[in-house]
């Protein structure tokens, strides 16, 4: 190897000494062997300082193993797949990686910011909210901005793959430590189908000979799936877990899957608890576990001199491990006054010295530890002990967040000092370290003692101590926050995590919450018990929005339905656009073409424009009471439809609202057809399908949506009946034997056809109706026919001041969830009518003729030059508030000026009044009028022969 | 491709299907019955699709009497559809077939859960879709046409990873 490990032994570990990996951070080229994660790999290097803490940029390092490291936290740089935030205990180490350290300029060494943690005694908790609102927030934001935020995010499109999916299996087993492997091994012996995840590299944490077998069992059953690098992050209703799985194989960089199952198995283990105390923060103090962990899976040693300090038994065992590996155990400092007399002995065989009832008070050290501070029982004068690597331990909690995400209660317990799963409410089981036993002679009891005794100590401790010792490491919350918090009133240990970020971010409360919680109690005299714990909420670790993402990027954003003469539009240059779901021509022509739309439209007024309308909602209804069935759904008679002819309609909601109009059509006694809005054709279908098995199953009708069943092709304009009466149409297309609002069936030639005439521009016009497939062949018919009368597509946008001309109510843009059929001027329809139809008593209500409704009309800028724009609202001229708004407007394309259409209080009785318009800041005048702006006696419709 | 609907249950519309195909109607809730690559799917309980090609179902229309006019067979209402055209059909076949529409589909179509001759309608890769297994190797996906192009590009897409020998399991 070309450089050297200094923290590497030259034996033991699971890494492979022959295959050496390099690798960068900072831009430093570093080595690292094949089975180290970048954590151990730096370590290994001798690498302590790796990133700056969120908010005073003070120096930090790794601390954990796993999950709960929050001190290793970079940023990966792979070009555009640079990924922010990952935790170097997480990943794991290829050719060729590049990380950089977060939160600081220009490094993690030399960080311009770190001069933030010099004025740390002026940004206490909550020092935002009291500092940043004079005179207003927005004065800071653009520096504060600058300043927070963990990482940089990609700048270009990321190159890499993500697969999402589901998966489903009878019991999902979360964590492939002794506890995993064994719940694991059971199911499968039972039949069951499995999944086990573990968030490592590898099964069985502790490397036993057993684990190993049982790993190797494992994947050799049928019936058992075993999943690496994935960590179960999120725990929601019905048992559905989500994963997040790292790829080392196949195409894709990450997949996050959600698993169904009929039973969750949690185990997730311990997370070792940290003490705090002042200078707790330097990089150098680690957690005793991950330090014995390193020292057993990649033969690392963070340091030459090791000292411990714990209030538990379970990490002399580091001492003894660190002592065998022939590294300096200086001293063993225990906060309890008893320790139990085999490790007294045995600490005086590997002759470390051992300090009971005593305490680290202080460290020292410019970046990283170089000596401690320990306050002996008895003695009065501190003893100063050089190291560089303290080792700490406060005992373990159980990992219980994706048991309280699944919506168990967690519940304090005094014996262990910890909270354990109480009441589950989901199908789960937490077994193992997870549950506050222990698996085997030689783990760790749990939490060996409780912190109850530290904790009271606390209010001893000077104010400087206090600032110095940290309870959150990555969001720096210290002791003196804690204490600010409770004196403040945020008592409840939800507003403490609020107020001062503990157990936010990064960290998640696996290493803060459970001082965090002792210590306010410590400071409102209350037992941890009654403090109580957070609500832990997804995601237990972050998951790159790649993951989350999955597919569903480019084409395949989203769903979107085609036209069917979707190429030929795309051909003939028209700009597509996503409307209510369906990809549409808005327009037509090359660049920089909204140009083009009034032109469009003033050439359907001149001659003739045609456009695939297919998207319009199409439902059939066939059967001996279908007439019957309708009159009791539309606001408008029905039974007095003749058939062959058209009707415009209504439909309310049992409030008589407006929810859609549409043209219904009686194709003969027992056939109807009726259209609706593109965006309400499923809706509708459903709609009336719910009414007729709920409300009338008697009605003998059949309800059949055939939305996409037939295409729908529109040609409008004068010179429309020309351009068709040129096509072999079976049956005459002459004003007098096919006038407006009537319908024809016969054939195109061979192909079946039905030919409405209804009008939505204001110009004589044809909706033909052929099945799906034939669309294009007849688009291109009358494509043909037209070149001689100078035909033309049209697009959406076109089509809409086409009917704002007209001042035709589109529902849904003109409309809100208030408006009754007399607001838009269509109360008459309905009042002839005698019988029952939805809607009908409400809009017998008081509310319903109220003089001042919201009713449609027309507006009119007074002052020429002036735009009337869609959503400025009408201000009353005497007191405040509004009194309605433009809902749509353009400039006219054939009137050459701004017209609009509104909601005005009592409008109707208003026309040619002068109102007062409000839209970003400036004001203008309009006046009100008629809605119709062109050919009110509809003229060109009757007269068109 | 033809739907077949009626007003409520009864034993002679349902009679006038089954002497159509010439063979049994699924009796239970999202399933399908088959034979001579004809598939009958149960979809809801007043309507069956009957999956089939071009020829025979411009025959079965015909068996089940001129639908365009909603014309009834029996005393009960009745109502055969064409929808051929609004209907596009993908058919998955392979060992992996159930691996990519776990994709896209939350139900869980292992053999265990969803035996060989379901047809459920589902909502897959955020369309509405019905799946019919076949067999474990082989799914028939039927989506509306307007989405078909979304849904084939979705599928390659989707497939793209096992041809690749690093089958995820």
């Amino acid at each position: 190897v070309k450089a050297s490990n200094p923290n590497r032994l030259s034996a033991g570990g699971r890494i492979d000494r022959s295959r050496p990996i390099s690798f960068r951070f900072d831009r430093r080229l570093l080595w690292g062997y094949e089975g180290d994660t970048l954590a151990s790999a730096l370590l290994a290097n001798g690498i302590t300082l790796v990133s700056r803490s969120f908010k005073l940029h003070r120096p930090r390092g790794i601390i954990g193993f796993g999950a709960e490291d929050t001190g290793g936290l970079v940023q990966i740089m792979d070009g555009p797949r640079t990924t922010p935030n990952v935790r170097a205990t997480q990943e794991k180490l290829v050719e060729g990686l590049e990380a950089r350290s977060i939160n600081c300029w220009p490094s993690a060494r030399w960080d311009v910011y770190a001069v933030l943690a010099l004025f740390s005694r002026l940004l206490p908790a909550g020092f935002y909210y009291k500092t940043f609102k004079w005179p207003s927030w927005s004065w800071y934001e653009p520096v504060i901005r600058r300043l927070a935020g963990l990482g940089t995010v990609p700048r270009v499109a990321d190159p890499d793959r993500y697969e999402r999916g589901y998966l489903h299996c009878d019991v999902l087993v979360i964590g492939g430590g002794r506890s995993g492997l064994a719940a694991a091994s059971k199911a499968a012996a039972s039949g069951a189908d499995v999944l086990l995840v573990e968030e490592q590299l590898l099964f069985g944490h502790q490397a036993h000979l057993e684990s190993r077998k049982l790993v190797h069992e494992l994947r050799g059953a049928s019936n058992v799936r075993l999943f690496e690098r994935t960590q179960a992050f999120g725990y929601y209703d019905e048992n559905l877990v989500a994963l997040f799985q790292r790829c080392t194989l196949g195409q894709s960089a990450a997949r996050l899957y959600l698993v169904r199952t009929r039973e969750v198995v949690l185990a997730t283990g311990a997370i070792e608890q940290p003490l705090v105390f002042a200078g707790n923060d330097r990089p150098g103090v680690m957690l005793a576990s991950a330090v014995r962990a390193y020292l057993d899976h990649h033969a690392v040693v963070p340091g030459r001199r090791a000292a411990i300090f714990t209030n538990n038994d379970d990490a002399y065992q580091t001492a003894f491990d660190l002592h065998a590996a022939g590294i300096v155990v200086s001293a063993i400092i225990d906060l309890r006054q008893e320790v139990p007399s085999q490790l007294v002995s045995r600490a005086a065989d590997c002759r470390i010295t051992l300090y009971a009832g005593s305490e680290v008070i202080d460290t020292t050290g410019w970046r990283a530890v170089r000596a401690i501070t320990v306050k002996r029982t008895g003695h009065t004068r501190p003893l100063k002990l050089p190291c560089d690597l303290l080792c700490v331990s406060g005992g373990y909690a159980p990992t219980l967040h994706l048991f309280s995400q699944s919506g168990g209660a967690l519940s304090y317990d005094e014996r262990t000092g910890c909270f354990l799963p109480g009441i589950a409410t989901q199908r789960v089981r937490v077994i193992g370290r997870a549950l506050g036993i222990c698996s085997a002679l030689n783990e760790p009891a749990l939490p060996a003692s409780p912190l109850t005794p530290w904790v009271e100590s606390v209010g001893q401790w000077s104010q400087q101590a206090r600032r110095s010792a940290f309870v959150d490491l990555m969001s720096d919350v210290a002791v003196s926050d804690v204490e600010l918090a409770a004196r403040e009133g945020y008592v409840s240990v939800e507003h403490l995590k609020r107020y001062t970020t503990l157990g936010m971010s990064p960290d998640q409360g696996k290493t803060s919450n459970l001082n965090g919680i002792h210590l306010l109690g410590a400071f409102t005299g209350r037992s941890p018990r009654d403090v109580g714990t957070t609500k832990f909420r997804p995601p237990f670790t972050p998951v790159t929005l790649g993951a989350l993402a999955g597919r569903s990027r480019g084409a395949l954003f989203s769903k979107v339905r085609r036209l069917p003469t979707h190429d030929l539009q795309v051909t003939s240059g028209a700009h597509m656009e996503e409307l209510s779901g369906w990809l549409r021509p808005v327009r037509y022509g090359t660049g920089h073409s909204e140009s083009n739309t009034p032109q469009e439209a003033r050439h359907v007024r001149e001659s003739a424009g045609l456009m695939d309308y297919s998207p319009i909602g199409k439902i059939e209804i066939v059967g001996p009471d279908s007439a019957e069935f309708l009159e009791r759904i539309y606001a408008v008679s029905v039974l007095s439809l003749r058939v062959g002819h058209a009707r415009y309609g209504l439909m309310l909601n049992e409030n008589g609202v407006v929810i859609d109009d549409g043209i219904l059509v009686r194709l003969g006694e027992q056939r109807f057809l009726l259209t609706a809005t593109s965006g309400h054709a499923e809706m509708i279908a459903d709609w009336l399908e719910d009414w007729h098995q709920s409300a009338w199953p008697e009605l003998r009708v059949i309800l059949t949506p055939v939305t996409t069943n037939f295409g729908t092709l529109l040609i409008s304009g004068p010179q429309a009946r020309s351009i068709l009466a040129q096509l072999p149409f079976s049956f005459a297309l002459d004003g007098a034997s096919f006038p407006h609002m009537t319908v024809r069936e016969g054939l195109l030639g061979k192909v079946p056809v039905r030919v409405l005439r209804t009008s939505f521009s204001g110009e004589v016009s044809f909706e033909i109706y052929v099945p799906w497939r034939e669309c294009t062949a007849v688009w291109s018919q009358i494509v043909s026919a037209g070149a001689a009368y100078g035909l033309r597509a049209f697009g959406t946008d076109a089509m809409l001041m086409l009917r704002l001309e007209k001042g035709y109510v589109h529902v849904g843009l003109d409309t809100d969830s208030t408006t009754i059929p007399d607001d838009i001027d269509m109360g008459r329809l309905h009042l002839k009518k005698a019988g029952p139809f939805v809607g009908k008593q409400a809009l017998a209500r008081p509310l319903a003729s109220k003089p001042d409704r919201l009713q449609l009309v027309g507006f009119e800028p007074v002052r020429e030059s002036e735009r009337l724009h869609e959503g400025a609202q009408v201000i009353r001229r005497a007191g405040p508030g509004r009194e309605g708004s433009i809902t749509s407007s353009c400039v006219s394309p054939t009137l050459g000026r701004s017209i609009a259409l509104g909601m005005l209080a009592g409008g109707r009785a208003r026309h040619g009044e002068i109102v007062e318009v409000y839209h970003n800041g400036t004001r203008s005048e309009a006046r009100v009028r008629a809605p119709c702006f062109f050919d009110p006696t509809g003229e060109r419709l009757r007269n068109a022969s | 491709m033809i739907s077949f609907q009626i007003h409520r249950f009864s034993a002679g519309a349902a009679a006038t299907l089954r002497q159509a195909l010439g063979f049994e109607l699924p009796s239970r809730p999202n399933t399908a019955t088959s034979e001579d690559g004809v598939h009958c799917l149960w979809t809801t309980p007043h309507r069956w699709l009957i999956d089939c090609g071009v020829p025979r179902s411009q025959l079965l229309l015909a068996a089940l009497s001129a639908p365009e006019l909603g014309h009834t067979q029996t005393s009960e209402l009745t109502r055969a559809t064409n929808c051929s055209d609004s209907f596009d059909s993908f058919q998955l076949d392979g060992d992996s077939a159930v691996h990519v529409l776990a994709k896209g589909c939350p139900l869980d179509l292992r053999c265990q859960a969803t035996p060989s001759g379901s047809a459920l309608r589902t909502r897959f890769a955020d369309t509405a879709v019905i799946v019919h297994k076949v067999s474990a190797r082989r799914f028939r996906l039927h989506t509306d046409v307007s989405l078909s192009d979304y849904l084939w590009a979705w599928l390659t897409d989707a497939c793209a990873e096992f041809e690749s020998p690093e089958l995820p399991r």
